[in-house]
């Protein structure tokens, strides 16, 4: 960024602040100002143009700091741009790119990169083929991702919602993924907690967080997603895989709707602006799976959070960012205070692109757990009535039972994909026994003994088994082994 | 087609103002012979905000209407800031 003179005699263009309404100032003057353009004021601080009138502006202010009626701006012909490097591993930036940490400075980054780009064309995507592990098992079951996948989280309030994002986020990271972890509008202690956990478990090393505080400007807070998207992209064409997580863009959303009321956009429904639905398919359509020169192809998978109200899945944002992304994952509150965790409500959140990076195996166990699961809610629903049960509606009730233990898992646990599949191999074929101690005992021998080698060979080869049936037997023969491990 | 209307405005619109940069104290003849150069080129009357800059050499900066014009000998010797 220039100088206030410099951009004054390259451009010869000044305009004067006529009106203030925190963010938005009225300015008037620049004859040649463009949309999204930066403008520079007097005192250094910068603005974004908002809406262009016939002989005034609005422009978005990006500092809590105000600015005074009558002071002077520039125009700089610039849209906004952010640095971006391998630096910036490790640290919380703000969304203009400076550090929010004191103890660790970011090294000057000469490399800018644009904030709003136009999402990649057809040409560039590849179509989605590899799995994204959570390390959870019912998502990676029943509700798998693929990488580039966009899947909307869900929820009330205190559901889970970050706990799951940052099980995944910790998972993608083992793996080698650089996460990019977007706090829009966060309290400080919040974000301070991401920082305490993600260093706990020495993910700091693939993690940017690009943040900004409940009292930022509004401006500021509005740009968060968009930065933090650009920093993906950095990473992807330098050749890795990104996660991004956007929490959350509720808030997102207010903001915005705040500003664009303040300055006079005609509002819309909910009064958002007319513009909402743009501006969140303009972002989430920059992640996916693009092809890459070196590596083929590198993926952006966007795991975008959106806080409901009383479970309210109809309302207008909401069901908006539903139709951009590929599926959502619904945290239901009665499920958590049923005491199940992670408290997904398995039929009503849906997955449309992940199901087709799943192994055939892994697919065949999903639609086998699937059918279990609506009989076990049928005859559910029935036994209600008080009747007698049938033999065979006690099986299903049980197996039901023995299914949802299955996918009860503590926080912060992570269960490779291999060990997910023998506990459902073992549960299928009837040697779990119901109750939860023992589900979560056998899940913690079969993740200790993972490590070693010979362990590791038996539990690869289960996965290129091709049939559900061959797996099964397979199982049946190891397992007697395996039980052995359990009893000592 | 939606039309953007222009906000409101408060109070009556402001006179034109011209601020004009200069390195000496103009005379009173100068001064009208800028203000006829300004009714000639606008076709409209304005009001001229003089400011002295003697670091200026020679020349002025004409400002008006959002335009910044430096005709100075200062910048054209690159001693301008």
């Amino acid at each position: 960024m220039q100088t206030f003179s410099h951009y004054l005699n390259t451009y010869e263009e000044y305009g004067e602040v006529i009106r203030i309404n925190h963010p938005v100032v009225a300015v008037r003057g620049l004859p040649g100002l463009r949309i999204k353009e930066i403008v520079l004021f007097e005192d250094g601080q910068i603005g974004e143009v908002f809406t262009l009138y016939k002989d005034e502006a609005s422009v978005l202010v990006f500092s809590s700091e105000p600015v005074s009626v009558g002071s002077r701006l520039v125009r700089t012909n610039e849209a906004l741009q952010i640095p971006a490097g391998e630096a910036l591993l490790g640290q919380t930036i703000s969304p203009l790119g400076r550090s929010l940490s004191f103890s660790t400075p970011i090294p000057s980054l000469p490399d800018l990169f644009p904030v709003h780009t136009v999402p990649e064309g057809i040409l560039g995507r590849k179509r989605i083929t590899r799995p994204l592990l959570t390390g959870v098992t019912v998502v990676d079951m029943l509700l798998p991702f693929g990488k580039g996948q966009k899947e909307l989280i869900l929820g009330d309030r205190k559901t889970g919602k970050s706990s799951f994002v940052l099980n995944a986020m910790q998972e993608q990271a083992a793996e080698g993924a650089i996460i990019v972890y977007g706090a829009i509008g966060k309290k400080k202690s919040d974000i301070a907690l991401v920082e305490s956990i993600i260093s706990k478990n020495k993910m700091a090393k693939n993690m940017v967080i690009v943040a900004s505080y409940a009292l930022d400007s509004p401006g500021l807070i509005y740009l968060t997603p968009f930065s933090a998207m650009t920093i993906a992209e950095y990473f992807a064409s330098k050749g890795s895989d990104v996660v991004l997580v956007l929490d959350d863009l509720l808030t997102h959303a207010k903001y915005y709707r705040e500003f664009s009321l303040i300055a006079k956009k005609y509002p819309g429904r909910d009064s958002y602006p007319g513009n909402i639905f743009y501006t969140y398919a303009r972002l989430l359509e920059r992640a996916g799976n693009f092809t890459h020169k070196e590596k083929g192809e590198v993926a952006i998978t966007c795991l975008p959070v959106v806080e409901t109200l009383e479970g309210d899945v109809s309302d207008y944002l909401t069901t908006n960012l539903m139709s951009i992304t590929d599926g959502h994952l619904f945290f239901d509150t009665d499920i958590f205070y049923e005491g199940r965790r992670p408290s997904i409500n398995i039929e009503l959140s849906i997955t449309r692109v992940g199901k087709q990076t799943q192994n055939k195996l892994s697919s065949q166990l999903a639609s086998r757990i699937s059918a279990h699961l609506a009989d076990y809610n049928r005859v559910k629903s029935l036994s209600y009535f008080g009747q007698e049960l049938s033999e065979d509606a006690k099986i299903t009730l049980q197996r039901g039972e023995q299914i949802l233990t299955l996918f009860d898992q503590s926080e912060h646990l992570l269960i490779p994909l291999e060990i997910q599949l023998v506990m459902i191999g073992l549960l299928l074929n009837g040697m779990l026994q119901g109750d939860k101690e023992h589900v979560r005992s056998t899940e913690k021998i079969l993740i200790e003994k993972a490590q070693e080698k010979t362990y590791q060979e038996l539990f690869a080869s289960f996965m290129s088994l091709q049939t559900i049936d061959e797996f099964l037997s397979v199982i049946k023969k190891e397992g007697n082994k395996l039980q052995n491990l359990w009893q000592k | 087609m939606t039309v953007i209307e222009k906000p409101p405005q408060t109070g009556k619109a402001m006179p034109q103002v011209a601020h004009i940069t200069l390195a000496f104290h103009p005379t009173e003849k100068q001064l009208a012979s800028i203000r006829d150069w300004f009714t000639e080129e606008i076709h409209q009357p304005v009001q001229l905000d003089i400011t002295i800059d003697t670091n200026l050499i020679a020349g002025a900066i004409i400002e008006y209407n959002g335009k910044h014009k430096d005709y100075t000998i200062a910048k054209k010797l690159g001693i301008a800031e």
